[in-house]
């Protein structure tokens, strides 16, 4: 064991600890989708930042032609900071229009938001065949490649995954209130508008980064699974917050291990160990009400 | 107060226009001046006059879908008037700490939140950022639970508790929050009898002890053995006056007749 973790720190160190953060920072974001009954914004909002990474890809040749000086081509990649830029803005953007959607119409917010993924998804292939560069970055874009985080990716997770802790221990009495009671936070002074952005801007810079560096799967898997399975042995908010961060962190770091040792892909280990937690924790939680209704 | 007895009013009565004497401006917490109030720009209510005074028990009745609860929202300020103004009072200039207790059934029950957590929603806007729940808080609590005969329930999962017990935690969060007046919706809705008339007394005993209460309330008779003053919601309008006058047997028959089944 101690031989992987030396052989990791040395080769993959970035990916390692990238992965740790967002393991046990995504799932507390992913607490209020889950209370909200939102889950599938989790789903939707990293596709659009998929979308905006290949809106990105769909301008690379242009922009290299205005500003990188380059034979126009010559880089395929494009900056971090360049995807990073266009994945926050469609990300954002999607936000605010399902926000404003979810306090202006009157359909269902599971069809708003299953018509948002249907479009993200569509527009994401769309560009990516579009673009000049764009074909041959497409599995990375959809699965992730978080064993490739580079050292400003490392730090872009480091800045924004830190701020939004902060931000979220800050204000987690405001984002409860009004995930609970709505109409109680209003008649308490609050602007549930004012609230509601603030968390979705948490949320959508998390996800942005974290479609880039680690993939849309394992962020919406990172950011619900563990809510998921901390709910039903929470005894407190703050007991399901702990433990949402606890399995998320948990699921990342034997996540990298297993992936590591066997050789497999790590997002779709992350996931996989993920609904293992769940399946254990459900398993330990029914035999457990068993035991207690058979002593009485 | 309890079912038997009703105690006078420490303030002038106020219902606007019902005949009573007519509240003094010191006296009013909130003022409803031709207001209208309704959804996606179409009026549920239009033309409400009506005053909430110190020490007022002020029970909204009505049959089902007359705008009880609309008529409430509009007053807390979760609807914007469609036209008119609702002045709330603002002692030392500031805003006015409102106790709204809402219908248990909209509270989402997957929350994993417990008594404690509940009732303490109600002191947030004290709490500072950063900091754990101070010890003066944490008293506050506690004195609040035992208010409201749920002592040491702190703990329990808020999910876990029986419908009457729910209502005494919202109770006791909207006590948390210090307030000049409580504002109820529907708050026997769902309890069984026993839930009902403990829920009722305690209303009546937090009014005797000074604090103004309004009522929406589908339980004619509750309201009745219970509240000082009665608005009765219908068409589109309301009516107000005392429970005596309102909700007598041939006033209800009367408004009962004029088509409408109360609920």
């Amino acid at each position: 064991m101690m031989e992987i973790i030396e052989n990791i720190l040395t080769l993959f160190a970035n990916s390692f600890f990238g992965s740790l953060i967002v393991g046990a920072v995504s799932p507390l974001l992913g607490v209020f989708f889950l209370l909200r009954r939102m889950v599938f914004l989790g789903i939707a909002v990293p596709q659009f930042a998929a979308a905006g990474v290949a809106f990105g890809f769909l301008l690379l040749p242009a922009w290299n032609c205005l500003w990188a000086q380059d034979d126009c081509g010559a880089h395929d990649e494009g900056s971090f900071c360049f995807h990073l830029f266009f994945a926050m803005f469609f990300t954002y953007i999607a936000l605010l229009v399902l926000v404003y959607l979810g306090r202006r119409s009157q359909g269902t917010s599971e069809g708003r938001i299953a018509a948002g993924y249907s479009l993200a998804a569509a527009a994401t292939i769309l560009f990516l065949t579009a673009s000049a560069f764009g074909t041959s970055h497409i599995d990375v874009l959809l699965k992730g490649e978080i064993l490739a985080i580079s050292a400003e990716g490392l730090t872009a997770i480091v800045v924004l995954y830190s701020l939004a802790l902060i931000l979220f221990a800050l204000f987690r009495r405001d984002f409860l209130l009004i995930a609970y009671d709505v109409d109680a936070a209003v008649s308490l002074g609050k602007n549930p508008l004012r609230w509601d952005l603030l968390l979705y801007l948490l949320v959508g810079s998390a996800i942005s980064v974290g479609v880039l560096t680690v993939g849309p799967l394992v962020v919406f898997g990172l950011m619900v699974i563990p809510p998921l399975a901390a709910r039903p042995i929470a005894f407190n908010m703050t007991a399901f917050y702990l433990f949402s961060s606890l399995f998320g962190f948990l699921t990342a770091l034997f996540g990298f291990l297993a992936a590591y040792a066997l050789d497999w892909p790590l997002g779709p280990t992350d996931v996989v160990l993920a609904f293992v937690i769940l399946v254990l924790v459900h398993l330990g939680v029914k035999i457990s009400g068993m035991f207690k209704r058979h002593r009485v | 107060m309890t079912e038997k007895s009703k105690p006078a009013p420490r303030f002038s009565a106020s219902a606007a226009g019902s005949g009573l004497a007519a509240p003094s401006k010191e006296s009013a917490l909130v003022t409803l001046v031709d207001a209208a109030f309704g959804y996606n720009g179409a009026p549920v209510l239009s033309g409400i006059d009506l005053t909430v005074c110190r020490g007022d028990f002020l029970g909204i009745v009505g049959p089902n879908g007359a705008g009880k609860t609309t008529l409430l929202r509009g007053m807390i300020g979760l609807l914007k008037p469609l036209q008119g103004k609702v002045d709330w009072a603002r002692p030392g200039g500031n805003p006015p700490a409102l106790g709204y207790v809402p219908q248990v059934q909209a509270l989402d029950q997957i929350f994993p939140i417990t008594v404690g957590e509940v009732v303490l929603m109600g002191a947030y806007p004290r709490l500072k950022r950063f900091r754990l729940v101070g010890r003066d808080e944490r008293s506050y609590l506690a004195a609040t639970l035992e208010q409201v005969g749920m002592s040491g329930f702190d703990r329990t999962l808020f999910a876990n508790l029986s419908a009457g017990q729910k209502q005494r935690i919202l109770i006791a969060r909207a006590l948390m929050t210090r307030p000049n007046i409580l504002l109820l919706d529907e708050p026997t809705s769902g309890v069984d009898q026993a839930a009902e008339s403990s829920i009722m007394a305690l209303l009546g005993r937090l009014n005797d002890e000074g604090l103004p209460i309004v009522l929406v309330c589908h339980e004619l008779d509750r309201v009745k053995a219970t509240a000082r003053d009665a608005v009765w919601v219908h068409r589109g309008r309301i009516e107000k006056g005392s429970v005596d006058a309102m909700l007598s047997g041939e006033a209800v028959t009367e408004r009962l007749g004029e088509g409408g089944a109360a609920s």
